[in-house]
């Protein structure tokens, strides 16, 4: 176990056995910075390369499982290329570089470990933990979750971000919110709001009895951020009960009181479905200057 | 020029089905669906050659991260990469010209 000196009541002994780890207590949703007395008590010990270090008690679940998960030669859509770089690497990038998420988990299929260590070597900067998902998104969540659970029972991890691979333009802000919503109220969602949806009724119709208000309804994207122990054991109660729900939200809606409360999401995170929303999302990473250097 | 295949959802047949993604550089120049034979092209001529001076730019830069990482697997990849280098721009190339717009 490492212990961490600096201020006291700042930082603490790093718990879950990750050798080099060292983390901070996250105050007011941000992690306080290691202070210079960490490097001075290690400036004379030898460097190790790549040591990864935990800036913040939130892990990132980035989810490239079940995504084009198809018989044949073609390779999942999470690893096709978009501007010189796969579509996965963009949210891993981005997860990674907010503020508070300390680690990283990639959750594939066996046969995309190669490409997924590719991604690791080449196109991220953050160390990643790389696992092998089950056959659904839930199996694959659960998975995750599993990986993390030592660390989220000793209180290394508070929250978790689930998000999908294939929405690569997720943005920093949006990132930061869902886990600032998160952190609050224990659960959050990105979501825009739909005012175009309409009830569809038989033989081509539309119902003129709206069920739902569209003033209540919201598209919903991921990331998703949750209260980690909390969403741990409503994934471990779900697989018990053998429910299946559509996103993280919807089993948390399920087995847990956590209020999920949703932020504005963003028109630019997409998630790459048709063929053309390749192209749709090079013209985004153009427009915005995104494109990698 | 790279040519990758995915299942992705096609916006003609909106079936879900194999597609053959062409790129060329970092440009996704033709989508071909396998299923109902669609085909997407996107002329990129406009855009290429100030990506490819930017990539040319970056290049040094691109390979001493490699190098930092994991200076093996560039040891190993880089005299072939190089040889085939100029096999796979020409290509490349050839793939920006056949997808330009007549003007």
């Amino acid at each position: 176990m490492n212990m961490v000196p600096g201020r006291e009541g700042r930082c603490g002994p790093l718990a879950g056995g990750t050798g080099d780890n060292r983390f901070c207590h996250v105050v007011a949703g941000r992690a306080t910075p290691v202070v210079p007395a960490v490097y001075d008590a290690t400036v004379n010990q030898p460097r190790r390369p790549r040591a990864p270090r935990l800036r913040g008690r939130a892990a990132g679940v980035v989810l490239a499982g079940g995504s084009g998960t198809r018989v044949g030669a073609g390779i999942n859509k999470a690893f096709l290329p978009l501007a010189g770089r796969s579509i996965a690497s963009w949210g891993l990038n981005t997860l990674a570089a907010v503020e508070g998420v300390g680690l990283l988990v990639f959750v594939v299929r066996p046969e995309d470990l190669e490409h997924a260590r590719f991604v690791e070597v080449r196109e991220t900067d953050a160390p990643l933990e790389i696992i092998t998902g089950g056959d659904t998104r839930q199996e694959s969540e659960l998975l995750a979750l599993r990986h993390l659970a030592d660390r989220i029972d000793t209180g290394v991890i508070d929250t978790v971000l689930i998000h999908d691979a294939a929405r690569p333009l997720v943005s920093h802000g949006l990132v930061s919110a869902v886990l600032h919503a998160a952190r609050e109220r224990g659960g959050a969602v990105p979501g825009i709001p739909s005012a175009d949806i309409a009830p569809a009724g038989p033989e081509d119709t539309l119902t003129a009895d709206h069920g739902h208000p569209t003033g209540e309804l919201v598209r919903v994207q991921t990331p998703q951020g949750f209260r980690a122990a909390t969403i741990l054991d409503a994934y471990e109660a779900a697989a018990r009960d053998g429910f299946v729900g559509t996103d993280t939200a919807s089993c948390a809606e399920e087995y847990t009181d956590l209020p999920v409360t949703w932020v504005r999401g963003e028109e630019t995170n997409f998630k790459i479905t048709y063929a053309q929303d390749l192209l749709l999302a090079q013209d985004v990473v153009s427009a915005l200057g995104l494109r990698s250097p | 020029m790279s040519v990758e295949e995915s299942y992705l959802r096609c916006t003609a047949c909106e079936q879900e089905a194999e597609h053959v993604v062409v790129y060329a550089g970092r440009f996704v120049s033709q989508i071909r669906c396998t299923g109902c034979g669609a085909v997407t092209r996107l002329d990129v001529s406009e855009d290429y050659l100030p990506d490819l001076r930017q990539r040319i730019s970056s290049k040094p830069g691109r390979l001493m991260r490699r190098l930092r990482r994991d200076p093996g697997e560039l040891a190993t990849s880089l005299p072939s990469r190089t040889l085939s280098k100029p096999g796979r721009m020409a290509e490349e190339f050839r793939t920006v010209w056949r997808g330009r717009r007549r003007r």
